[in-house]
């Protein structure tokens, strides 16, 4: 019954407007960082990693979306879909039309907890697919520098940047969950996505005091950037590990407070 | 000795009665919106929940649908405790509560085809390919008339479409117990009809019907049975003809008030005589067998009749005095 439930919110992301609006986005995040960096004079950022080894490698071009993206665009493009997929439902009045057939509340639970996850790897998927193709037409096939100052043939370099970008597909949807606890408690989309950038604005200020250096490492948007791990030589299976669990202590009370509220509450719309 | 044990208790569950709510209350912060209602729907009834908006129709069906939690109270639907079987109670048992939605930005079918993939084909029905389903999905369509309309977006349906929309979706679990909420508000004369006469082949075909309306002539039309509900509380029971109370209420017109009453309250067919003390008017309860023999005592004693006519509406009255709390005559 969950696969019923799943093909049917599947079936209603792909005739919604936002859902696309989300895809396109993500696939013009890498297009446009590739035209600013060929037309600009002063050269790209230095703080930005991979910026620098652009010259003739197509691969930085994900990986360099990747870490812009990863921090802010990408979870507020991930919470259009998980801020909505139950106040979305509640708004229109038809969770009631869905909760008076066969299917139980936790089934159409993990129906909208698959459909957000899967929508976040979508565009993880695609801004990994425009990244790489672009970059290696624009830029060519050029191996791809580690962070360890070592290099990588363009088949090695293509999978691991693209394990990069599903890897980030955990922070970025740690971020969504909180969306989707926000749009269970509150039944409201538009508090759902706000809220969420709420919370990566104040966590990203709150990282740059020096008093609360002890809890940097533990904050969910400080894992944005885990996946540099994958990109050291050799890789760095502790940081990646150590980046999980701090997703998943963000992840799990968020996605249980959503289950909690979804499967008890009075549906009154 | 299992199977013996289920069919023993699928048995059980086809006496019982099709609905039966016992002590059932919702409370919100101390506001009781429903307040101890008991009702027994049997098989076959078409049962009117009749009361004036804001007394407690929706909550209670929303507890019958599994939407929210009773406070207190129980309820089984077709013998199956809704605590104890969950989502399992509505096995057999459709309806929908307040507006029904759908989704706008899909067509009629496709709406109706992403319902019945939720829906369980039931124990004794073959597990129903897609092929079989979305036939019948173009079958309840044709049956409340929505077949030229169903590839059209919901969005662009009008409130009469919507609610048969509804009523087809209903019909995708092919129901033995039938739950409408107000199943004819916002709609046209055209519309009400249509979905009155739906509602009564409906039943016909011998689909329990439980219907809330808050319309007294529209439980008249259609139910056998009706429960008066108010302030949270079902305040009257029965068959329609029990609801409207004793027959035999009389209304008369006379030239002399008190010479009429004092000759009507010596006649043994008139059990009771009510005297307003103004204008020319009486009421008297009297045997409807032995009305006749009211005319002729008032002629002979001198009295002027000028009308004597049986009290029409009387369900009506009982309705309005069991809703807005007024003390029966």
């Amino acid at each position: 019954m969950t696969g019923a439930v799943l093909g049917m919110e599947l079936r209603k992301l792909r005739a919604l407007r936002r859902t696309y609006l989300g895809l396109a986005g993500a696939a013009a995040i890498p297009v446009i960082l590739l035209v600013a960096l060929e037309t600009g004079d002063g050269g790209p950022p230095d703080e930005v990693p991979f910026a620098r080894s652009v010259e003739g490698v197509g691969l930085a071009v994900p990986l360099f979306s990747l870490a812009f993206a990863t921090f802010f665009l990408l979870p507020l493009l991930a919470s259009l879909v998980a801020g909505d997929v139950i106040s979305g439902e509640t708004g229109g009045g038809t969770l009631k039309t869905i909760l008076t057939r066969s299917v139980t509340r936790p089934q159409v639970f993990g129906a909208k907890l698959l459909a957000a996850a899967l929508y976040t790897v979508t565009l993880l998927v695609v801004q990994f697919a425009v990244g790489a193709l672009a970059g290696s037409l624009v830029l060519g096939t050029g191996p791809l520098p580690t962070l360890s100052g070592t290099e990588m043939g363009f088949g090695r370099g293509l999978m691991i940047a693209a394990l990069a970008a599903l890897f980030a597909a955990i922070t970025v949807f740690t971020l969504a969950s909180f969306s989707l606890l926000l749009s269970a408690a509150t039944l409201n989309t538009v508090a759902a996505i706000g809220g969420t950038v709420i919370l990566i604005v104040v966590l990203q200020v709150a990282a740059q005091f020096a008093s609360l250096e002890a809890l940097r490492p533990y904050l969910v948007t400080e894992q944005g950037n885990a996946w540099f791990g994958l990109l050291r030589d050799p890789v760095d299976g502790r940081a990646l590990v150590r980046s999980v669990v701090v997703d998943a202590c963000w992840a799990a009370p968020c996605l249980i407070g959503a289950y909690l509220i979804f499967t008890r509450r009075d549906v009154l719309s | 000795m299992r199977a013996e044990a289920a069919s023993r208790l699928a048995a059980v569950a086809a006496e019982a009665p099709a609905l039966e709510v016992r002590g059932l209350v919702k409370r919100y912060r101390g506001f009781a919106a429903v307040d101890g209602v008991d009702l027994t729907v049997r098989r076959g009834d078409v049962y009117g929940f009749l009361g004036p908006n804001g007394a407690g129709k929706s909550t209670t069906i929303r507890m019958l649908l599994g939407l929210i939690r009773p406070t207190e109270g129980r309820i089984r639907l077709l013998g199956r405790d809704r605590g104890a079987h969950g989502q399992g109670a509505l096995e057999g048992v459709a309806g929908f509560v307040d507006q029904p939605a759908f989704y706008g930005y899909l067509s009629a079918r496709e709406n109706l085809r992403l319902l019945s993939r939720l829906d369980d084909p039931g124990r004794d029905g073959p597990a129903w390919d897609r092929g079989r389903r979305d036939a019948r999905v173009d079958e309840v369509l044709g049956t409340v008339d929505l077949g030229r309309r169903a590839g059209d977006r919901v969005g662009t349906f009008s409130t009469g479409m919507r609610q048969r929309l509804a009523l087809a979706a209903a019909l995708l679990r092919a129901p033995r117990l039938l739950i409408l909420d107000e199943p004819t508000t916002g709609l046209d004369p055209g519309g009400v009809r249509e979905v009155r006469d739906l509602v009564r082949d409906l039943a016909a075909t011998g689909i329990t019907v439980f219907l809330s309306s808050h319309l007294l002539s529209e439980v008249e039309q259609l139910c056998n049975r009706a429960a008066i509900v108010a302030r949270g509380r079902v305040v009257a029971e029965g068959t329609l003809a029990e609801l409207a109370g004793p027959e035999g209420l009389y209304t008369l017109r006379v030239g002399d008030r008190a010479r009429a009453g004092a000759v009507l309250g010596r006649l043994a067919a008139v059990t009771a005589v009510e005297d307003p003390g103004t204008g020319d008017t009486l009421r008297i309860a009297c045997d409807p067998e032995r009305v006749d023999e009211v005319a002729p005592a008032l002629v002979a004693a001198g009295v002027a009749l000028r009308a004597l006519v049986p009290r029409q509406n009387a369900l009506e009255e009982r309705f309005l005095e069991l809703v807005e709390g007024r003390a029966a005559p």
